[in-house]
């Protein structure tokens, strides 16, 4: 297959997608837009939008939708046109789902969704055990997260679904076997 | 001049009101970004790339973009503006679901703004626009026939967008028939 232009990656939280964006950035040399690193850099600045993130990040409020999709148009229109690029985020709500598909079709610039699978109960799994190691993670927060997942990111990953732009990948496994599943998802091996 | 309260002006009118001319006159004389849609889009249309060659497409056929691309060009305008610095919008909101995103917008900058409708006639319309097209080629508005045409297309969008500002309380519809002058005075006063 062709190689896409950009590759976008989705899944529930400990799916790993997050380390795999990353090993395909170091594997590719292609530039990582993660949408909590696009926030954060957003937080710094001295400007009444970086005043109200910081705030809003401190106090631990959720940004506006539109906010969000201004951060990935913005993110998406500053990348040339023959820069692939990696997006870990902006894909978790049916109406970031339908700007991407909107967006892509405006730019002409193709776009894959790789959807890293893991069950429920290899997330919690998976949380427990980093908890023990680090601290990090308690059982509400997963269970936040997961009944987030369900409410809007299943939705949005339906939306691509009909839109052909999803490639399923399991996620049951170590990161080595996924990483050689997302090279050849996208056609780099 | 008096330093106005409301730093954030929606400029509405029908074809022939004469809102771009306030609207630059008003950003020239308060140091104001002046934001336009159909400038923006007459700017991008002339660079290179997919993006340019999607505006000008849609642009020469008429069409309107998108309400995401419209937005998003706002939004960038209003994010780079300094607190104490206006912002007179002119084409913009065009649709409902564009005026929703103008109210989320400004909540979320804490911008106190206000929609200013330049009221004309459709005889005044017709009358000023007859008089353009004789002076530039303008081929949409050579014709009653052709304006009456552009002017039911600006209603059926624009009401909408000005029904949701009057339901908010923040719609105040001014004479548009006055000579420039009049009307400019009128809109300053309206900003005190």
């Amino acid at each position: 297959m062709e190689t896409p232009k950009t590759v976008f990656f989705l899944g529930k939280p400990g799916s790993g997608k997050g380390t795999q964006a990353k090993r395909l950035a170091a594997k590719t040399g292609w530039p990582m837009f993660g949408s909590g690193d696009q926030f954060r850099a957003i937080a710094e600045e001295d400007t009444p939008a970086g005043r109200r993130t910081r705030l809003e990040i401190d106090q631990g409020l959720l940004s506006p939708p539109w906010f969000v999709e201004y951060l990935y148009l913005k993110t998406l229109f500053a990348v040339p046109h023959d820069q692939p690029a990696i997006f870990d985020g902006f894909n978790r709500k049916i109406e970031e789902a339908n700007l991407i598909i909107a967006a892509a079709e405006f730019l002409d610039r193709s776009f894959v969704i790789l959807n890293i699978d893991v069950s429920n109960d290899e997330v919690h799994r998976r949380l427990d055990s980093r908890k023990n190691d680090s601290g990090r993670a308690d059982d509400h927060f997963v269970q936040v997260r997961l009944e987030e997942y369900a409410r809007y990111t299943e939705k949005a990953l339906e939306v691509f679904r009909n839109a052909g732009a999803c490639i399923d990948i399991d996620g049951e496994r170590s990161p080595e076997d996924v990483a050689e599943d997302v090279a050849k998802a996208i056609g780099l091996a | 001049m008096q330093q106005s309260s409301i730093l954030t002006v929606i400029l509405t009118g029908r074809p022939g009101s004469g809102k771009g001319t306030q609207a630059k006159r008003l950003a020239e004389k308060l140091g104001w970004i002046h934001f336009s849609t159909g400038d923006r889009f007459k700017a991008l249309r002339e660079g290179e790339g997919p993006l340019a060659t999607h505006v000008r497409e849609a642009y020469d056929a008429g069409e309107l973009l998108p309400d995401w691309f419209a937005n998003h060009l706002f939004e960038g305008a209003v994010l780079a503006l300094r607190p104490d610095q206006g912002i007179v919008c002119d084409g913009y909101p065009r649709t409902r679901a564009q005026a929703e995103r103008f109210a989320s917008v400004m909540d979320w900058v804490e911008r106190p703004y206000i929609a200013l409708d330049l009221a004309v006639s459709e005889e005044e319309v017709m009358r000023r626009m007859l008089e353009r097209a004789k002076d530039e080629d303008r081929p949409d508005s050579s014709t009653e026939e052709k304006i009456r045409a552009r002017l039911a297309v600006y209603d059926a969008h624009t009401a909408p967008v000005l029904d949701y500002f009057r339901e908010k309380d923040l719609l105040a519809v001014l004479d548009g028939a006055g000579t420039p002058e009049e009307v400019e005075a009128a809109i300053h006063a309206a900003l005190i």
